[in-house]
């Protein structure tokens, strides 16, 4: 009777808790056989890892083969046709699509660091501020009597200048002069540029702001010993400039516009104009980030510190020149600029009248 | 001088005679020199003009593109980089858009033939159409769509097994 009552209790209950002692056997199982059923790494036997590191292998390998199916020697495009006429299908395309294609194969790449490609593509990007624009062609007249000999003509001039760069001693490769020309070439153009005319750098872009001057609210020195001749894009930006100035600027004091800096920038844009159709993304229209020219990021990196480094440089020699001469009125920071025609750094200040004095060696022997 | 519908006959490489209108063939550098040589032959026999490094098969659509020419010329922009990922954006009319849509390796027969014979209009229609195949893509993309052109950066390795096999 009462193991009947005991049985009766006991298999209600057990009816009662099965599911929670299914449950519990199940959790138990699993905490017990957890090494055996984890596929996480920690728990790898001894046993397994051999075969993993067989695995991986046997990947590799494969992926190997792979390789060796590609012919990194040729590449149709480059073994079919002629030189010019691959030179001519690539001119069409974006620098950054040329260097990519450069990592397809041996022959591409060989064929993407011909100095002819790249002279063709600086003459479609660059050429115009050398060549049409008024102070790109002062700026390369100037460099003419201390540098090289030219001729009259402004575009064998260009040829000469570039022929001229080879015979330095850093002797920079046409891609290579490509790419630092598209990053030094506004500092470059505009420096010294800072009193009639007053050319300013901002975001990219060259504003000519000479006849701007005395409606600008602030005074018209701190802008030329600010902003004239070099990049004032950090400047502007701080000093915030409201939509309406921003637009002025937009409307009446381009020079020049990069067009590696105007945003919508999905479709890739790059070279130099005088304008561009749709003016309102040339400028950011609200205080921003400072828009840099499209450029290899370890080239950027590159100048920027050695500019940093010349412009301690360049304050080390004037310090020493005032040493020597006595006194020299200097109106305002020394700066330094990339000259990608001479390839070398220089630097430039304000004398006490506002006029630009260079420093054309600021660069010791050993670089 | 009427030769508005003066008809000259091109020959190709193997031997296929294409005829051509005067005024189309003229746009083609080589056959124009071709005949202006004969013009001061005065001999005016059209016949000798053989082309030795053009198949008839690409003849045959250059032709068509030269007679097309002469009556629809094509524009195409001229701002670079290129904006534009279809090659209808950039070349108009649309006959020359459907000129160009053919397969890879036609492409590069008509660019050299072009490039042979002179050809500008055709040279830059072909190159935009090329520059469009391996614009937008990585390096691994145009790695395919170029080995699927030439059949041989396929064949290496299956020849090599074969070998293997006919050793054993």
């Amino acid at each position: 009777m009462f193991t009947k009552v005991l049985d009766g209790t006991l298999s209600e209950s057990l009816q009662q808790y099965a599911s929670q002692i299914i449950l519990i056997s199940i959790l138990s199982i699993i905490t017990i056989f957890r090494k055996e059923l984890s596929c996480n790494s920690v728990y790898l036997v001894d046993k397994q890892k051999p075969n993993e590191k067989q695995k991986i292998r046997h990947r590799k390998l494969d992926s190997h083969s792979e390789w060796e199916r590609v012919d990194f020697n040729s590449c149709p495009l480059i073994d079919g046709l002629s030189d010019c006429v691959q030179i001519k299908c690539l001119t069409y395309l974006h620098p950054s699509e040329i260097l990519t294609l450069g990592s397809v194969s041996k022959k591409a790449h060989s064929l993407v660091n011909k100095e002819l490609l790249w002279y063709r593509i600086f003459l479609r990007d660059f050429a115009y501020v050398l060549l049409k624009w008024k102070y790109g062609i002062e700026k390369v007249n100037s460099l003419r009597d201390s540098h090289w000999n030219c001729p009259e003509k402004i575009v064998s001039l260009l040829g000469r200048a570039l022929n001229g760069i080879r015979h330095r001693r850093n002797v920079p490769s046409m891609k290579e002069f490509y790419l630092v020309f598209a990053q030094t070439w506004s500092e470059f153009i505009i420096a010294g540029y800072s009193e009639n005319p007053t050319l300013v750098s901002i975001h990219g872009h060259v504003f000519n702001i000479t006849s701007f001057l005395d409606e600008h609210p602030g005074s018209p020195e701190t802008i030329i010993m600010q902003g004239g001749g070099k990049d004032a894009s950090s400047f502007f930006e701080a000093v915030g400039h409201s939509k309406s100035a921003r637009m002025t600027a937009l409307q009446r004091l381009v020079e020049i516009v990069d067009l590696s800096c105007c945003r919508g920038d999905q479709s890739l844009l790059v070279g130099l104009r005088k304008d561009y159709h749709d003016m309102n993304c040339v400028l950011p229209l609200k205080r921003s980030k400072v828009r840099k020219p499209w450029a290899l990021s370890h080239l950027r990196q590159k100048l920027e510190r050695e500019k940093k480094a010349m412009l301690t440089q360049a304050r080390k020699q004037l310090s020493r020149k005032m040493a020597a001469r006595g006194q020299i009125n200097v109106l305002g920071n020394i700066n330094v600029y990339f000259d990608p025609i001479c390839y070398r750094w220089k630097a430039w200040y304000l004398d006490l009248d506002f006029q630009p004095i260079f420093m054309d060696n600021i660069e010791n022997d050993e670089y | 001088m009427s030769n508005e519908e003066q008809l000259v006959t091109i020959t190709s490489q193997d031997g296929v005679g294409v005829p051509c209108k005067k005024e189309a063939a003229l746009l083609a550098g080589v056959v124009k020199n071709m005949i202006e040589e004969e013009d001061e032959d005065e001999t005016n026999i059209t016949e000798d003009l053989k082309l030795l490094k053009v198949t008839g098969e690409t003849l045959k659509k250059v032709v068509e593109f030269l007679e097309h020419h002469v009556d629809e010329p094509m524009e195409t922009l001229s701002e670079t980089p290129l904006q534009m990922t279809k090659l209808g954006e950039c070349v108009g009319p649309e006959w020359y858009v459907k000129f160009a849509d053919i397969d890879r390796e036609e492409m590069f027969l008509l660019v050299k033939a072009a490039n042979y014979m002179d050809v500008p209009p055709l040279l830059d229609l072909m190159c935009l159409a090329i520059t469009m195949t391996i614009m937008d893509k990585s390096p691994e993309e145009v790695r395919g769509i170029f080995s699927k052109v030439n059949p041989s950066l396929a064949a290496p390795p299956q020849a090599a097994e074969a070998d293997v096999e006919a050793a054993a």
